[in-house]
């Protein structure tokens, strides 16, 4: 079995690493094998390192990072030995590679590309795409992208962020546009870009379909364990303003029984799954919604049931 | 920091400057070696041929005499046979020519242990191959002379089909006919394929069901749809990165005929351009053991340093590209025959590969027909220079890789920055300096940056390079004698294994310029041979600061020296490839003979 790939591209500065940082140590029950230039730029929490050898850190919730420094190729191969041990393969493209390029080679190991992610600086985008040096590498990233992730909000004018807009929207049509501050998204905005047909097996995962030159904004709803009437009627209103909704449910009717929630459009499911054991029994759901159709806001995420507009990541 | 292995210590030498020589000269009438070393035994005078010192002031001497590694003295006949003992060996050069050892000015020494260990099935100059008869014949006696058991690898390098005559693509069966029972792969000349025969493919898993991915190609039987021999780009990446790689212990056991690539060719200073850390390990334990003959110059790449540092100095307590004020005590001094003398920064690909980073667009697109095309960097220059601040600050020479007009004016931009001019002598080595504009030459004279020139790579790309970047910029590339006439001090190197370890060829280039055609690739840009020369010797110790003890033939440096059967000087442009190697000796010692 072969794992889904995603390649993160992004100029210097985009946020490739915060974002990787998370990744790799979020608790979101994920097993991502990520592929590095260099692990430097990496500051991983030692407390949360299992083992350093060599090319490889081992993270205690089952990622690993590989450094590339002997080649992409060669990490790959390596972790394809132990491809049971992981569930999806991230790269890491440097800050003026060809994201698109780096999928492409990664291809010939028949990895399923799950989507290209490049990040961009919100407030620096201009000057980098008019940049002697760069701006083509900027651009043919843009060119690239599946999943634009237009990060550093908080950082850009309006004026600016409306000039990296118009950059985005040229350069990117056709890519899935997430909005966020610090790199912070969940794990189910990121993954699951490309396939629509793919429905993974963990609630981390849902898909967004990918949508002509819209924004995307993902928020992660935690709650207290509820009725099954007061989650229904929640349901109801996430099949109304999202795209897609997954997650695990506690009921207060089934306090041992850990339920899974997925919603695509007005279709919504809710299964048992197990028992929560170890596990915290509280409600998290991941929502993808069309930017202008939920009430989620960036800046001021609002009270819904206990959302963050931009939570914690992986949280 | 005591027991850094990579801090080096000092080797006991005792410098002899200008002034010291003349001192010395006076007992004998010659330049001799003054001071401590005066006594020592004169071991071995060369005479009966030419000397040529590439030293001013005494271009052509009839005499040498060497003793403790070092040149004693340098003259005519007489005046050098006054110096002889009963225990002088006389070394009659029977019309031969004595030269400085070759120095290359950048290489990769760490390529040389490995490719020995492979079959080189390049066509003329490179390697013996005209046809696929010949090219598996190759792989076969490879084989045999190498012992490799039946079940085992034999790897080839150099394959190019459109330079043999047989008109198309090696086979799988081609292979078969001759090593049926071995597995066996052919690297692709340009590095991004392979052929593999049947237990090749076998070995991989690659057969009629393997798709062909995104970006690659594999070549199929006719009529069928298996693989017959060639995989390209992406197919052939993942066999790549799985290629039996050589142990440490393999690599030690090639170590004799990987520095016999350079022995043989007169060269006695190598450089190991892109050091990474186990490579640098490697260096230090075969140098430990006694293993090298010659010296090798190592480069540490830039991105090494973090690990470096963590090994060596677990106690710093500097940022990720910050470096101990203690570095540079690591730096330019040899122990057991190497020695690290900077940091390598790459900057850009290859010209050839069109990776390479260039301000305007190629005239033929991109290595996949992108349009406006001008290649890439490695890295944002925003990286650059806080990067090329740190070194400086420091202290350590800067080496880097750039071989387009823009990542040359990345390093410039980086140079200019961390406030370095040319006072300062630091003598920065831009490697490659390929595609300059005349412009850049200038900043090179300002901020004192030393160009390391390609000029062979008018031979074996100069046609490519004209229908990628047109006449006037294929004409300026390595521009030896527009920097020459600016000041500029500039070397001239093989990047080994890119190009085969061949002073000659590299002088002949530097002189010649010629294309694989027969085409001039910038005529107002050659050079004669005693400045083609200069570039493989003294020049090229000048730019790793070792000029007081290498690269003339002058009393006080290393008998560090290369026998040719012909004076280069004398003879012409056309002969001058066929020089012969006659004997090569470093510090005074034979490390390689003609028929040895």
């Amino acid at each position: 079995m072969s794992l889904p790939l995603t390649v993160i591209g992004g100029y210097l500065g985009a946020g490739k690493t915060t974002l990787l940082n998370q990744m790799l140590t979020g608790d979101h029950g994920r097993r991502i094998a990520v592929i590095v230039n260099d692990f430097g730029a990496l500051n991983v929490d030692a407390s949360l390192i299992a083992d350093h050898s060599g090319d490889t850190i081992a993270l205690s919730n089952g990622c690993i990072c590989c450094s590339a420094s002997d080649g992409t190729a060669q990490a790959i191969a390596r972790i394809l030995k132990r491809t049971a041990e992981f569930d999806h393969i991230v790269i890491e493209a440097s800050g003026v590679a060809e994201p698109g390029k780096v999928a492409r080679n990664a291809s010939a190991f028949r990895l399923p590309l799950d989507g290209v992610i490049v990040l961009v600086d919100a407030e620096q985008l201009p000057n980098q795409a008019a940049n002697r040096y760069t701006g083509r590498s900027v651009i043919a990233q843009l060119r690239q992208a599946d999943v634009v992730v237009l990060n550093k909000l908080d950082l850009a004018t309006p004026e600016r962020l409306a000039e990296t807009r118009g950059l985005v929207d040229r350069y990117a049509a056709g890519a899935s546009i997430l909005l966020t501050e610090r790199a912070r998204l969940p794990l189910a905005a990121l993954f699951g870009a490309r396939a629509p047909g793919r429905t993974g097996e963990d609630p981390g995962s849902p898909q967004v379909e990918p949508h002509h030159a819209a924004d995307y904004v993902a928020a992660l709803i935690e709650h207290e364990p509820m009725t099954r009437a007061a989650f229904e009627s929640l349901a109801r209103e996430f099949s109304e303003r999202t795209i897609r909704a997954k997650g695990f449910v506690a009921l207060t009717d089934a306090p041992e029984v850990r339920h899974l929630y997925q919603s695509v459009g007005p279709r919504w499911t809710l299964t048992e799954d197990g028992a929560w054991g170890e596990a915290e029994r509280r409600t998290r759901l991941v929502t993808i919604a069309v930017r202008g159709t939920a009430d989620h806001h960036v800046h001021e995420p609002n009270g819904m049931g206990g959302t963050h507009g931009f939570p914690a990541p992986f949280a | 920091m005591q027991d850094n292995p990579i801090k080096m210590t000092r080797r006991t030498v005792i410098k002899t400057t200008g002034a010291g020589a003349l001192f010395g000269a006076g007992a004998f009438g010659l330049p001799r070696l003054a001071g401590a070393q005066a006594d020592t035994p004169v071991e071995r005078i060369f005479r009966g041929g030419v000397i040529v010192t590439v030293e001013k002031d005494q271009p052509i001497a009839e005499a040498l005499a060497i003793g403790g590694g070092r040149i004693l003295a340098v003259g005519s006949e007489a005046e050098v046979m006054a110096l002889a003992t009963p225990e002088t060996q006389i070394h009659d050069l029977e019309g031969a020519t004595v030269l400085p050892g070759f120095i290359d000015s950048h290489g990769h020494f760490m390529n040389a242990p490995q490719i020995v260990a492979w079959a080189n099935v390049s066509g003329p100059p490179v390697g013996p191959a005209t046809s696929i008869a010949e090219v598996v014949a190759e792989l076969k006696a490879h084989a045999e002379r190498r012992n490799i058991p039946e079940g085992e690898w034999v790897i080839g390098y150099g394959y190019d089909a459109t330079i043999l005559t047989d008109g198309r693509e090696m086979t799988r069966d081609d292979i078969d006919a001759v090593l049926p029972n071995h597995r066996v792969l052919v690297i692709h000349v340009s590095n991004h394929g392979c052929v593999l025969n049947s237990l090749g493919f076998e070995n991989f898993g690659i057969d009629e069901n393997t798709p062909t991915p995104d970006g690659g190609s594999i070549a199929r039987r006719e009529g069928s749809n298996e693989p017959v021999g060639l995989l390209m780009e992406t197919a052939w990446a993942p066999i790549f990165a799985e290629l039996p790689k050589p142990t440490e212990e393999e690599l030690m056991a090639s170590l004799d005929e990987a520095q016999a690539l350079y022995t043989s060719r007169g060269v006695t200073t190598a450089q190991e351009g892109a050091t990474h850390k186990p490579d640098l390990e490697f260096l230090i334990r075969a140098g430990d053991q006694g293993r090298l003959k010659i010296d090798i110059v190592a480069l540490p790449l830039v991105l090494e340093f973090p690990a470096l540092i963590a090994e060596y100095a677990p106690n710093f307590q500097g940022g990720p590209m910050e470096l101990p004020d203690t570095t540079v005590h690591a730096f330019g001094t040899y122990r057991n025959r190497l020695k690290l003398q900077g940091v390598k920064i790459p900057l850009d690909g290859s010209p050839q590969g069109k990776t390479a980073f260039w301000t305007e667009p190629l005239l033929t697109g991109g290595p996949e027909g992108e349009e406006d095309w001008v290649g890439f960097p490695l890295v944002p220059p925003e990286v650059v220079s806080p990067v090329v601040a740190e070194f400086v600050k420091k202290g350590i020479q800067v080496f880097t890789h750039a071989n387009g007009d823009a990542a040359i004016d990345m390093i410039i931009d980086a140079t200019r920055e961390a406030g370095v001019t040319a006072a300062d002598g630091r003598r920065d080595v831009v490697i490659h300096s390929q595609f300059m504009r005349p412009d850049q030459l200038d900043a090179y004279v300002e901020l004192g940056l030393s160009p390391s020139f390609f000029t062979v790579h008018t031979f074996y790309w100069g046609d490519v390079h004209v229908a990628n970047t047109g006449p006037d910029r294929a004409g300026f590339m390595s521009p030896m004698a527009s920097a020459g006439a600016k000041g500029i001090r500039f070397t001239n190197h093989s990047d080994f294994s890119v190009t085969p370890m061949d002073p000659l060829r590299m002088m002949h280039s530097a002189i010649t310029r010629l294309s694989r055609t027969g085409k001039v690739i910038g005529a107002a840009e050659r050079v004669d041979i005693a400045t083609a020369l200069r570039c493989m010797t003294i020049d090229a110790a000048w730019q790793i600061f070792e000029e007081d003890t290498k690269g003339s033939i002058a009393p006080g440096k290393l008998a560090d020296l290369v026998i040719l059967d012909r004076n280069p000087l004398e003879v012409g442009v056309d002969e001058l490839l066929e020089l012969q190697v006659v004997e090569t000796f470093k510090e005074g010692e034979s490390v390689w003979r003609s028929g040895a």
